[in-house]
């Protein structure tokens, strides 16, 4: 969309920058005025835009997913660790690391991996449902 | 020789006041130039396109918002659904513009000086994972528990361990949103949910803002996003149409 540029002004906020496809659909695709029988909409391009909003996510792979992040941290107040847990670290470094791999790389894959997204380290998210008017999302919770 | 005749329909981008006047030259999906169409004290600003070609392709979209912000850059804008095709003039009369002229009116005149914005705001997730395991004893029990074991021995333990920091992990997501959206909304017009607080956004809002009060809530997110820089994140999009202020839905 063009969204009229800003300048970042002192850099904390985030301002995405115009033209953004993820954001255009993301923001505007299931918006605006309805009459009932004439939206029609052909997603050929953009069906492949928004697939990642029907991956849902089974609570328990929520949880361990959250739960392998929580393991992954250093917790630097918990003191020091010893040789035990570095190699604990790096072996579930090396394995969260392909797992958060694939996940990235199955989401570029659904969004073209041209939208800049800077996003990727969230928890996984729906996105709006569009493929037609009808069809309402619905939260991966 | 036989003439093969397409068919034409109108696409539809959006509702602005009847005394609109568009500037020359503007184009549209597939660079048909648009069209106003008067009706009482609303237009449809619609172009031509082949009926047998429905919209759907990036350029398409990209056309439609294109044209939707030019037209909010000059006033009130009302935006249609994206893909809204009518067959003709009569039936956008008949279906749109007839029956549904005057709420449409009245919309327009509340979204005049007004401009949408699109917040979302994200924890960073290891600041929080890692607030959350400080804060809760049993969470750090069960790291220490499962962190050195193999994951198929520690599968009920992973399992608990998540539980306890999603649930976390919600409740600090509805705490900080109520927060932010409180300091928010005095300087707001309105604003819609767009998702609730979870496990995904902290806040994820269509924001409509009075134009000489943008300044204030884009300074003022800046200073939030300073303050919590390292833990949350905001993300401004705007100004943009008013596309969640419109049709009810």
């Amino acid at each position: 969309m063009t969204v009229q540029t800003q300048s970042r002004g002192g850099g904390y906020l985030d301002r995405p920058s115009p033209s953004s496809l993820a954001d255009v659909v993301e923001i505007i695709l299931d918006k605006g005025i309805v009459i009932d029988a004439y939206v029609r909409v052909s997603l050929v391009g953009i069906e492949l835009l928004t697939i990642d909003a029907r991956i849902v996510i089974a609570s328990v792979d929520t949880y361990l997913r959250f739960a392998e992040a929580t393991n992954r941290l250093d917790l630097y107040q918990q003191g020091g660790k010893d040789l035990g847990e570095f190699i604990g670290d790096m072996q579930e470094g090396g394995a969260s690391g392909k797992v958060s791999g694939a996940v990235k790389g199955a989401k570029k894959a659904l969004t073209g991996g041209d939208d800049g997204d800077e996003d990727d380290d969230r928890p996984r998210r729906t996105r709006k449902s569009s493929s037609s008017s009808s069809r309402r999302h619905s939260s991966a919770r | 020789m036989t003439m093969t005749r397409q068919e034409t329909a109108l696409f539809v981008y959006a509702v602005v006041t009847g005394e609109r006047e568009l500037a020359d030259g503007l184009t549209g999906v597939d660079g048909a130039p648009l069209e106003l169409v008067p009706y009482g004290s609303v237009a449809a600003v619609v172009s031509s396109m082949f009926a047998d070609r429905p919209p759907g392709r990036r350029a398409d979209l990209t056309a439609y918002s294109a044209v939707i912000e030019k037209l909010a850059q000059d006033g009130s804008v009302a935006p249609m659904r994206f893909g809204t095709v009518v067959p003709d003039h009569d039936v956008l009369v008949t279906d749109l513009l007839g029956p549904r002229a005057d709420e449409l009116a009245q919309q327009l005149a509340e979204l005049e000086g007004r401009t949408q914005y699109h917040l979302r705001v994200t924890y960073v997730e290891e600041s929080v994972l890692a607030e959350i395991a400080e804060a809760d004893p049993r969470v750090r029990e069960l790291r220490e528990a499962t962190r050195a074991l193999p994951e198929d021995a520690s599968v009920g333990d992973r399992i608990r361990l998540g539980e306890l920091v999603t649930r976390s992990w919600e409740q600090w997501a509805q705490a900080d949103a109520d927060r932010i959206l409180s300091e928010l909304v005095p300087m707001l017009a309105t604003y819609r949910v767009r998702r609730e607080p979870g496990l995904s956004t902290v806040l994820d809002l269509a924001l409509l803002v009075d134009d000489e009060r943008s300044k204030e809530v884009e300074d003022r997110l800046e200073a939030m996003a300073a303050e919590a820089a390292g833990r949350i994140r905001f993300r401004l999009a705007g100004p943009m149409a008013p596309y969640d202020f419109v049709g009810g839905g």
